[in-house]
């Protein structure tokens, strides 16, 4: 490896560092000086920092860390993924927001500084994810990006469903991350090669096909795919409500586009592979999602169905590259659709779950339909962005969710896949059977009893919320900035 | 010549409508926490029933403030405009606020901004002046009304849309406006909507509106469909694109044709005329402003903006000319046997619109423009006055039960005199210009001996317009006192109601003989725009003076003439009269408007309603349910899936290790073979 790091190296590493610093920065605050403001105030900054770093790579793509001084750069941002990085360390920010009161001071404030460290180091594993181009890189951003969920989720150590969704949550994760792990050694074992593009070889094996079968599963695992989706519903409903909205909006993004990057060849899978399992996902996500009775289940389930769409996106993807001509690793359009619809599901789900959150706070941390019932016409705020996030899920025009779909559905029917566009967008309208639903109960149904208020509900954290739901309605109408 | 001001036209209206809104939300929340002291509208208040049932609240006078100056502002940009036009070369005077593009699509390429040009100009003119002065009146006349801020807040509203209406460039822009006309027609027909009549006007208005809307989007489709050269939906390049011959003859003929029927909905003619009377339900000003000045007249104006196009469907023009005088006559007559007021002069609206598309139809478009602004001035006045002496009698609009207010209400009485010397068509009086210029027009008209059956048909019309101007002048205003004098108290109404009034009056009177004597300007002034349209509608031809004297004196004596019988008729027996409306009889006909409604009823509202009785059980019986069994379908398929989801994480691993193997081995078999 070169002594010297070049000036991308740098650009890339920026981010990574003021994360991580920030975090050592909290533990040497809590060993030293224990100060809780301060602590807050080092993690948000942190996280900002972060995000002012990333700027720059919004506008070009850069490559760093070229492993053994050569050819393959460990890590590769492009402005999409750029764009991505920002939603996650956007949605670390929201949980932050919503989870100063809640978390911070649970057990008062014994786990502030596990939150606020385990909060900085999370997206900085999110952002490695998103950039990997290497396996050592994808490794370790998958499992840096995890461990801290884990813990994230089973923070409030005395709610059973919170310690349960952490236990499942690291139980199910470490068995993926052996398919993960395993997979990576098998391709390296029969192609001897560790860069992302390992896959896209013309004649692989047996034994490659298998690796990066399971490299895709530990991959497919943490995206929510069916059949790997089944700890989702769990562990987002048990997690606390602020540590679900990081999970969805950030977790979702990293994996999917890590996906995108990593996935092989298409002879090893064709397009309508990817739409098969797409399908599946839609179908699977939406029918569980259909009977819910709990707002934040079926939130997650729904998530499922969302993961769905983003194959279609794939799909297009590798007919695009069958076709030949313009495609290529990052062919525009699909990616573009991807990251596009990444963005919108992300802002929708921190907005709805950070409405959740808020709701949360005067239903008694219940979630479920009858005590959530009008409680939207009590609290207006959270109940207009709720209103907004659920819209922009369904697909509603006017908001970015619609925009999202329709552009990965363009993209499907661009490649010739017009039978798997029209299966998808018939199974997107079930969607609305349960987003409306839970409007309903939201608005139109008499309030139930008062319950008191388990922590009062701060500004800032109201504040915070606007921003997904405004961003919701301005990109459904303007989309152009998001086009990366 | 680039005038990006122009916007300010039609969004200071919408400024208005928008602050009007919020303030009467302000107002209903006062309201609401002022508490349940106040009951809901009571039913049935008469013609204006909102008066005086709720004190106002304070900032509600603020509304009527607001609305009317932000109108008169919007006139005074449109001064300016006038002003900068005058300034420019004929032939130049064309005033552009371009903006973005609005719809870009293939070929489709709707620009989104504002021209005015003469026509426009003087289109912008009526709306806003009398606009201001309608708003001006209102304030008086909706004293008290609960709903006075949302009033104003359509009212605005309305300006707004009617506004973009005359200055948009493009039929998608004209369209828009018409429909927002349409709207606001809608809500404020309705505007007492507890009242269960007032609001099936309101929907009649709709529905029949409805009707002519699709014709007039067939049109508009045809128009751009059809184009061989570069389909636009400007307006002047569908002008240019006529002119230039690039539509297939047929075609152009259908489109017209098909935005014709768009112009006899909104502009109440026959048959789609009968929303219109019905339209008086709404409060009186608004039928002035929008059921008299401005929103009926669209079509005229649609007509004479694409003049060039129309003058090259020259059969289209022939049906519009008959539509236009049957129409004429057809309604004169039945607004002869009418007792209420409003009544009287709604049909006489149909009838005088009719009398513009006959203008139109003989390719006379400067005169039927003309018509438009005069009748816009007169016909105004006269419901104004209506609305006064309403307000005068409590609420009575019966003819029959007034007699002798002239004494009461002297401003009205004056004012509506002299509206109604104009309608009637009495020399000197503008109405009488205008309308002679068409009749004139007709006579020498297009279509050969067709010309004297159009001429036939105006001047019968202009017969019976002149007896009952005078028999509405005699019944309401002369003869003994019919109303219940220990009841009602007849007074002038306030000086906000007054003004308008008077003003009116002296531009009813003004338009005529400053108009003609001293300038006969609008013919000039409107001619870079519809000029060439007329000579090849028309042909180059002057007819003989002694023609043109000959029916002047002619028109002159009809009116003067039907004028005093009507006077003479219905100054007294009125008795008489009443029983001659209630017996069976010609007059009992013309009373129910020739039976029209009840044509219409049987024939198209009564199996329309079977059709959908039978829609609707199909909707419940075989949709629903097959949208029902979806739904159970789907549950059902969910509680399967959902059983998946056991809470195990082993068995979470279990599927996830099924899942693992079959991915596997499709990979595996795939990479051997």
């Amino acid at each position: 490896m070169p002594s010297a790091l070049t000036a991308a190296d740098w650009m890339l590493a920026a981010p990574l560092l003021w994360l991580t610093g920030a975090g050592v920065l909290i533990l040497l605050i809590d060993a030293l000086r224990p100060a809780r403001l301060a602590e807050a105030v080092v993690a948000l900054l942190g996280l900002t920092g972060a995000g002012w770093f990333v700027l720059p790579l919004l506008r070009e793509s850069v490559s760093g860390f070229a492993a053994g001084g050569g050819a393959v750069p460990m890590l590769v941002s492009t402005p999409g993924l750029a764009a991505l990085a920002l939603l996650c360390l956007g949605s670390a920010f929201v949980a932050g927001a919503l989870g100063l009161r809640r978390l911070v001071e649970y057990e008062g404030g014994r786990h502030g500084t596990a939150f606020w460290t385990l909060l900085l180091f999370c997206p900085a594993g999110m952002l490695l994810t998103l950039w990997s181009n290497h396996m050592a890189t994808l490794f370790l951003g998958i499992e840096t990006l995890s461990l801290p969920l884990y813990v994230l989720a089973a923070l409030q150590r005395n709610d059973e469903h919170s310690v349960e969704a952490g236990l499942k949550y690291f139980l199910l994760g470490a068995f993926a991350s052996g398919f993960l792990g395993f997979g990576m050694a098998l391709v390296y074992a029969a192609t001897g090669r560790m860069d992302a593009a390992a896959g896209q070889e013309a004649a692989l094996g047996p034994m490659a096909a298998v690796g990066l079968g399971m490299l895709l599963i530990g991959l497919l695992f943490k995206a929510a795919i069916a059949p790997f989706h089944l700890w989702a519903a769990d562990v987002y409903q048990g997690a606390p409500t602020p540590v679900t909205a990081l999970m969805a909006a950030g977790t979702k993004a990293a994996a999917v586009a890590a996906l995108f990057r990593w996935s092989p060849g298409i002879e090893l899978l064709p397009p309508t592979a990817w739409a098969m399992l797409g399908t599946l996902t839609l179908v699977v996500g939406n029918l569980s999602a259909l009977n819910q009775a709990n707002l934040k289940r079926m939130l997650a389930l729904s998530g499922v169905a969302h993961a769905g769409i983003l194959l279609y996106a794939l799909a297009a993807n590798a007919a695009g590259l069958r076709t030949g001509g313009s495609g290529g690793e990052y062919a525009d359009g699909p990616f573009q659709s991807l990251s596009f619809y990444l963005l919108a599901y992300g802002f929708a789900s921190l907005a709805a779950f950070g409405a959740l959150e808020l709701l949360e706070r005067h239903s008694g941390g219940r979630s479920d339909d009858d005590a959530l019932r009008g409680m939207a016409r009590r609290h207006p705020l959270p109940g207009a962005v709720l209103c907004v996030a659920l819209l922009s899920l369904a697909g509603f025009p006017f908001t970015a969710g619609f925009l999202a779909k329709y552009f990965v559905f363009v993209e499907l029917i661009r490649v010739g896949m017009t039978g798997w566009a029209l299966a998808g967008i018939l199974l997107t309208l079930l969607a609305f059977g349960y987003y409306l639903k839970a409007l309903v109960n939201l608005f139109m149904r008499e309030p139930g009893p008062q319950r008191p208020a388990m922590v009062p509900a701060d500004a800032f954290a109201a504040a915070v919320l606007l921003v997904p739901a405004i961003l919701s309605v301005v990109f459904g109408v303007w989309p152009a900035p998001l086009r990366l | 010549m680039d005038a990006p001001w122009l916007w300010l036209i039609p969004l200071l209206p919408f400024a208005g409508a928008l602050l009007n809104g919020l303030l009467h939300a302000r107002v209903l929340r006062a309201r609401a926490a002022a508490g349940a002291g106040h009951p809901a509208h009571g039913a049935g208040h008469g013609g204006h029933g909102g008066h005086g049932d709720a004190a106002p609240h304070p900032l509600e006078r603020w509304a009527g403030i607001l609305g009317t100056l932000l109108v008169a502002g919007a006139f005074l940009v449109a001064v300016r405009a006038f002003f900068s036009l005058r300034g420019l070369e004929v032939h130049e005077r064309v005033l552009r606020a371009p903006l973005e593009t609005w719809i870009r699509s293939a070929e489709l390429d709707v620009g989104w901004s504002l021209v005015v040009d003469p026509l426009s100009c003087t289109l912008v003119l009526v709306i806003t002046g009398v606009g201001a002065l309608i708003h001006l009146y209102s304030t008086g006349y909706m004293h008290g009304d609960r709903g006075y801020a949302k009033y104003f807040a359509y009212l605005n509203l309305f300006v707004g849309m009617m506004l973009m209406l005359v200055l948009s460039d493009s039929l998608v822009g004209l369209f828009l406006g018409w429909e927002g006309v349409g709207l606001c027609s809608y809500l404020l027909i309705g505007f007492w909507y507890e009242d269960g009549a007032k609001s099936d006007a309101a929907r009649k208005a709709f529905i029949v509106n409805r009707i002519g809307d699709f014709g007039f989007l067939i049109g508009m489709f045809l128009l751009f469909w059809w184009n061989t050269g570069a389909p636009s939906l400007n307006l002047a390049q569908i002008n240019q694109a006529a002119a230039d011959g690039q539509f297939a003859p047929g075609v152009l003929t259908l489109a017209c044709l098909c935005l014709f029927l768009g112009c006899c909905g909104k502009s109440a003619q026959i048959p789609l005329h009968v929303w219109l009377p019905d339209a008086m339900a709404g409060p009186t000003p608004v039928s002035a402003l929008i059921h008299a000045a401005t929103m009926v007249t669209s079509g005229i104006y649609l007509v004479a903006r694409l003049s060039p196009a129309f003058a090259h469907a020259p059969g289209v023009l022939h049906v519009i000319a008959l539509v236009g005088a049957a129409t004429a006559l057809f309604s004169a007559s039945i607004a002869l046997a009418q007792r209420d007021i409003k009544k009287v002069l709604a049909y006489s609206t149909v009838s005088q619109l009719g009398y513009m598309f006959l203008g139109l139809g003989v390719g006379a478009f400067g005169a039927a423009v003309y018509h438009l602004v005069t009748h816009a001035f007169f016909k105004a006045l006269l419901f104004l006055g209506a609305g006064s002496v309403i307000h005068a009698l409590a609420g009575e609009q019966d003819m029959l039960r007034m007699g002798g207010l002239r004494k009461y209400v002297p401003v009205t009485y004056r004012s509506m005199l002299l509206g109604a010397c104009a309608l009637a068509g009495i020399p000197l009086f503008s109405g009488f210009f205008s309308k002679d210029e068409i009749l004139f027009s007709a006579a020498t008209g297009p279509y050969g001996a067709g010309n004297w059956l159009l001429w036939l048909l105006g001047s019968a019309g202009a017969l019976l317009t002149a007896v009952y101007t005078g028999r509405l002048l005699g019944l309401s205003f002369f003869g003994p006192e019919r109303f219940d004098r220990q009841r009602v108290h007849p007074h002038e109404s306030p000086r906000s109601m007054t003004i308008p009034l008077v003003v009116l009056a002296f531009l009813s009177l003004a338009g005529g003989v400053l108009g003609n004597l001293f300038l006969h300007p609008l013919e000039e002034w409107l001619h870079p725009v519809v000029g060439g349209a007329t000579v090849v509608a028309r042909g180059e031809h002057h007819a003989a003076h002694a023609l043109e004297v000959g029916l002047l004196l002619f028109a002159a004596a009809v009116a003067a003439g039907g004028t005093y019988y009507g006077w003479r008729r219905f100054r007294t027996g009125v008795e008489a009269h009443e029983r001659q409306l209630e017996q069976p009889g010609l007059l009992r006909t013309l009373a129910d408007a020739w039976h029209v409604d009840a044509l219409y009823d049987a024939l198209v509202v009564a199996p329309l309603k079977r059709l959908a009785a039978g829609a609707a059980a199909f909707d419940t019986h075989v949709i629903d349910g097959a949208v029902n069994l979806a739904g159970a379908a789907g549950r059902a398929a969910g509680g399967a899936v959902r059983r998946i989801q056991s809470g195990f994480a082993a068995h979470y691993a279990l599927w996830f290790s099924l899942g693992a193997a079959i991915l596997l081995l499709g990979l595996w078999l795939g990479a051997r073979a």
